[in-house]
């Protein structure tokens, strides 16, 4: 979703590449939407669109992918990731059956296994809203199902290097103190939300993933009532976790100061930075920004006492 | 595991109730073994005890009671502190095998249940990977939901008893590690973070690695007195996933108990926030800071806490509906 920039210079590095027998790009409801004509000219290349969504939802996205792909080996890369020329598929394909990415920046969640072994255990969990723990929930699943995972060696997948904001903010070309700090809380009130996700609502084979119908343009959307949620208590639970841990995090206050303060002054957290009111960034800016430096001189003052 | 003084009161409650075969108490390793000749003179009651724990763990404890429950195919599970009312007469009575009866109302009741022993055991149990207290009795509904496609019934809260005690017997505090009296209020405080601490790891531990029946359960051996862990037999969480656990634990606990944002834990040098093998040590600078610091950051929130409540009663009921 809004990733033209990384997709524009990693398609080029996939149509080069020899290993594969279809490309396929979902383009979630980015705006303005991707053209068939920026991507090179590949006959392997497909491009789909899915209307309607509001926000990046990784596990949503990458299982209609796999649903739509055709072939019996998926392999999972991002829109910031490309195969090196170390990657030899049918080396890989030969040797293991499920292999995990692994290494720094964004390796962790690509993946290559069999279509077979991707729906064994449902593919991702679909309740799981925003960026966070699906790569990891997968993995488990398959363990659980009995497949080896083998790590894919860090050398094989190139990664363009970015900031946390563009994984989490609607807006992530503001890239000042502010957004960062929005972007990390952000992320982390939704890898907790989507660890309560799959300790409330573990996902397996017998789920059901989201319907989408193409519409007469060739793009596709969801059908709403098809999309998994979690209900009852666990929903209120995971909302209110996620809540306390996004502006416990940003202004570094208190989880149970943040229960006692009003809800509609604290509300859930939103890409966009609709719950920002000019309050919080008062805070930020002064009591925050002062918080910070103090630790910084104790946390100076703590390393220069010898270590027991 | 030290609930003596529950487990007289209960048991005795218990052998008065008429409709059970067999009523199996399991000593978890408490520090002074429980005596048979404490508990009623009931035919049906088996004392069996676990030694070389040294800690409570619910999860553990009530898979090896249940595997040991051979008698019945129906298994009624009640902690020490609970026990059937008269009010509750021919439990089985209309009670289909893929439905379970689980407890609802105040204090303990929420974990307890009725259910046949196969489907206990088709689920493989609880999850034996949780410590401490919290999510459990959830995770194995759920399992039980999902992968048996029970049907959960709530039992009315009269029939079942539960002796009123505080959140601090529940979590441990003042066990072992503390020497003096503890004011009420700091109890209070110690349990609440261990437990917060607890239901988010046990949250984690569910997350990270779902629990059912193929995963191996711990094994006991008999030495024709008491049972003990077979060794090589307790299951792990895998290492990334079991230092993500122990950091939310003990981040959470000192988070709470100190009322310090979770992101300064993070930030501050380990040896001042450390963790503990389940819980967190506390140290004199921490209960100096608790005594000192604390109060100015807690009391203007109670006092606003206090104030939203009066002004929105319903505000305060939603809050005491918040699990978490």
């Amino acid at each position: 979703m809004n990733r033209r920039e990384h997709l524009l210079r990693t398609a080029p590095v996939l149509a080069n590449w020899s290993w594969h027998a279809e490309h396929l790009v979902i383009d979630w409801s980015s705006e303005p939407p991707l053209r068939r004509e920026e991507l090179p000219v590949d006959s392997r290349l497909r491009l789909l669109r899915v209307e309607g969504e509001q926000t990046w939802n990784p596990a949503r996205a990458y299982n209609f992918a796999c649903f739509q792909a055709r072939h019996a080996w998926l392999l999972r890369l991002d829109a910031d990731c490309s195969p090196t020329p170390f990657f030899r598929l049918a080396e890989a394909t030969a040797i293991s059956r499920v292999w995990v990415g692994s290494g720094p920046e964004g390796r962790f969640g690509q993946f290559l296994m069999p279509r077979s072994c991707f729906w064994a255990v449902g593919g991702f969990n679909e309740a799981m809203r925003g960026w966070g723990f699906e790569d990891k929930d997968l993995r488990s699943r398959l363990e659980a199902h009995g497949y080896q995972l083998v790590p894919l060696p860090a050398d094989w997948i190139d990664v363009i290097p970015h900031s946390e904001a563009l994984r989490t903010l609607a807006s992530p070309n503001n890239t000042g103190r502010l957004q960062r700090s929005r972007s990390l809380a952000l992320k982390r009130a939704q890898m907790l939300a989507n660890r309560l996700v799959a300790a409330h609502r573990p996902w397996s084979a017998q789920r059901v993933v989201s319907r989408y119908r193409q519409e007469p343009t060739g793009s596709w959307r969801a059908e709403p009532d098809s999309i998994p949620t979690v209900d009852g208590p666990a929903a209120v639970e995971i909302a209110q976790t996620r809540r306390l841990a996004y502006w416990s995090q940003f202004l570094a206050i208190p989880e149970f100061v943040v229960e006692s303060l009003p809800e509609a002054r604290f509300p859930a957290p939103d890409p966009t930075g609709l719950e920002l009111h000019w309050s919080h960034l008062a805070y930020w800016f002064s009591v925050r920004r002062l918080q910070k430096a103090l630790l910084k001189v104790l946390r100076l003052l703590m390393l220069r006492r010898p270590q027991p | 595991m030290n609930r003596h003084e529950h487990l007289v009161c209960t048991a005795a409650k218990v052998a008065a109730w008429p409709w059970h075969q067999q009523h199996l108490i399991l000593d978890w390793s408490s520090e002074s073994p429980l005596r048979r000749e404490d508990l009623p003179s009931d035919p049906r009651l088996c004392l069996e005890r676990v030694d070389g724990e040294r800690e409570w763990n619910i999860a553990r404890a009530y898979n090896a009671a249940i595997r040991l429950a051979t008698r019945s195919k129906w298994i009624l599970k009640l902690d020490a502190d609970c026990w059937p009312t008269s009010a509750w007469t021919d439990p089985l009575l209309g009670l289909a095998s893929n439905c379970i009866q689980v407890g609802v109302g105040p204090e303990g009741r929420n974990g307890q249940f009725l259910m046949s022993r196969s489907m206990f055991l088709e689920v493989g149990g609880f999850h034996e990977l949780m410590r401490g207290w919290g999510f459990e009795d959830k995770d194995l509904r759920l399992r039980l939901e999902r992968l048996c496609g029970c049907r959960l019934q709530p039992l009315p809260a009269d029939v079942i008893g539960v002796i009123h005690h505080d959140d601090a017997l529940r979590a441990g505090v003042g066990q072992g590690e503390i020497a003096w009296p503890l004011s009420a209020a700091y109890r209070r405080s110690l349990a609440e973070a261990r437990i917060r601490a607890s239901m988010l790891a046990n949250r984690l531990t569910a997350a990270h690695a779902p629990w059912s029946q193929a995963v191996s359960a711990s094994k006991y051996d008999n030495d024709g007195v008491v049972w003990r862990l077979r060794p090589g037999t307790l299951p792990h969480l895998a290492p990334m996933a079991a230092r993500e656990v122990a950091d939310a634990r003990r981040i959470v606990f000192w988070a709470r108990f100190l009322a310090i944002p979770e992101v300064v834990v993070e930030q501050m040098p380990f040896s001042l926030f450390p963790a503990g093998e389940l819980v967190p040590p506390v140290r004199w600078w921490h209960r100096f800071y608790w005594h000192g610091l604390r109060p100015m950051v807690v009391l203007p929130a109670m006092l606003l806490r206090s104030a939203r409540n009066l002004l929105h009663p319903r505000l305060k009921r939603r809050a005491r509906s918040m699990v978490l």
